[in-house]
């Protein structure tokens, strides 16, 4: 089962998929649009592996994580 | 026709410039950073690795920081407008191009801003620091300052005014527009909080290119707000970068033929291109400064204070009609005033303006007698 976290921009995703790879995950990025409170359209980062664990790892170089589910 | 208007913007653009922008025109056609799709998202993928070579270039830190514009006047706006507040005041230099005075001289006239110029020693730097340093003020917010100027390519001690900058809690802005791939600019080194440049001149990119590469940006002010493809739902501006500044689509085959320019420019190195460029200017200035007629503004062309750029008149020959001239006779350079009065006020040709001949990696020693001879023949026809 692949997890997502949502992240600020295309950017920020971009930048977040080469460190997530860099790190051994299996990642790539998907255009998501809802209508939340995260506001609508974005990005997120699709990926095989911990929720938590990945958080950290983006948050750590400065990417902004909006949100987090399962696809 | 020989090209010696570089400083203007870089041509022949390099081969693989070219093939970048005609790759790109086929390949990578989609919006990037909008849609979802394959082509969209190869593109934005494009558009990433452009923003990590410019910060990787500019000792910058996070891609994130690096914003495109335009070109270098709209890097420029932006900051400008983006970071002072009503009351600030702000020191920028007497060598400063329209780019920076103007975007400064409207906030004053609509009575947001004050300013004040500082005087430039060329050749001096305590004395062109202790200049900058004489005028801040409780409510002096920032300086903007040119890495050289772009007529007379006096290059100014970015390094030591980024010091006084940073001790006295100042951001400090600098207008690249001369110096970006032209010498070498490290951010964090040399305190810039902003550097303003254009995409097509000394990093070889296509016209229709710039940037802002930013060490620690604050939360600036917009002038342009719009779609950034990013939390579209919400009607406030992104307040996270490069999406707060990057409203509307990028050029972005102009960013992937910037892409391109910077891995040129990486390849033959700055200081390569620069020593070649030097090189051409100081043989020009030594045939030229053989004939009484040909009237110089800088001296000697030592590299530690002079860019690859050179002005001189023809005595007895307006600016204008020299260039022409020259134009005739098959060489392209640009005369006048260069959008930069307050440099030609300081050197004294405000009323005259200068030839200016600005060469580039791709022009020859050959091309430099070649012109030099022309420069003599007119000379002496006058």
């Amino acid at each position: 089962m692949n997890s997502y976290v949502r992240v600020t921009s295309i950017t920020h995703a971009t930048k977040g998929k080469n460190i997530l790879m860099a790190n051994g995950y299996k990642a790539y990025i998907r255009r998501l649009s809802q209508i939340n409170e995260t506001g609508g359209c974005g990005f997120v980062l699709v990926f095989n592996g911990d929720v938590e664990k990945v958080k950290a790892l983006l948050e750590k170089s400065k990417i902004r994580v909006l949100g987090s589910g399962v696809l | 026709m020989i090209y010696l208007d570089n400083a203007a913007t870089t041509y022949p653009k390099p081969t693989n410039v070219e093939n970048a922008v005609r790759t790109a025109l086929k390949k990578y056609g989609a919006n990037p950073g909008r849609s979802g799709h394959k082509m969209a998202m190869e593109t934005s993928e494009m558009i990433y690795n452009c923003r990590v070579k410019l910060a990787e270039f500019f000792g910058g830190n996070e891609p994130e920081n690096v914003i495109f514009t335009l070109n270098c006047t709209h890097a420029l706006n932006f900051v400008i407008k983006g970071i002072l507040n009503k009351g600030d005041h702000i020191i920028i230099s007497q060598l400063e191009h329209n780019a920076v005075i103007r975007p400064v001289h409207k906030m004053k006239m609509d009575n947001i801003i004050t300013y004040d110029i500082a005087k430039v020693y060329p050749e001096n730097t305590k004395k062109t620091v202790e200049s900058f340093e004489e005028l801040i003020k409780p409510n002096t917010r920032a300086i903007i300052c040119t890495c050289t100027s772009n007529v007379f390519g006096t290059v100014m001690p970015i390094k030591e005014i980024g010091e006084l900058a940073k001790g006295k809690g100042l951001a400090f802005i600098v207008d690249g527009a001369q110096g970006a791939g032209i010498l070498p600019i490290n951010i964090e080194q040399m305190n810039i909080d902003y550097l303003c440049m254009p995409g097509h001149k000394g990093l070889y990119g296509p016209m229709g290119t710039g940037a802002i590469v930013c060490r620690e940006p604050e939360i600036l002010n917009t002038i342009i707000e719009g779609g950034t493809g990013s939390l579209s739902s919400k009607l406030e501006q992104p307040d996270f970068y490069p999406d707060r500044f990057e409203s509307g689509t990028v050029n972005a085959i102009g960013i992937i033929g910037l892409s391109a320019g910077i891995d040129f420019v990486k390849s033959k190195s700055v200081k390569r291109i620069h020593d070649h460029e030097i090189k051409l200017i100081k043989e020009i200035r030594k045939k030229l400064a053989d004939n009484d007629n040909i009237i110089f503004y800088t001296g000697e062309h030592n590299e530690k204070f002079y860019a690859p750029v050179l002005s001189f008149n023809i005595e007895g020959i307006k600016s204008e009609e020299g260039a022409l001239k020259l134009n005739d006779m098959g060489f392209a350079l640009r005369a006048g005033f260069h959008c930069a009065p307050l440099a030609h006020l300081s050197y004294g040709t405000d009323k005259t303006g200068t030839i200016r001949v600005s060469p580039s990696a791709f022009n020859s020693l050959n091309e430099a007698e070649m012109f030099c001879d022309a420069v003599i023949k007119i000379a002496k026809n006058r």
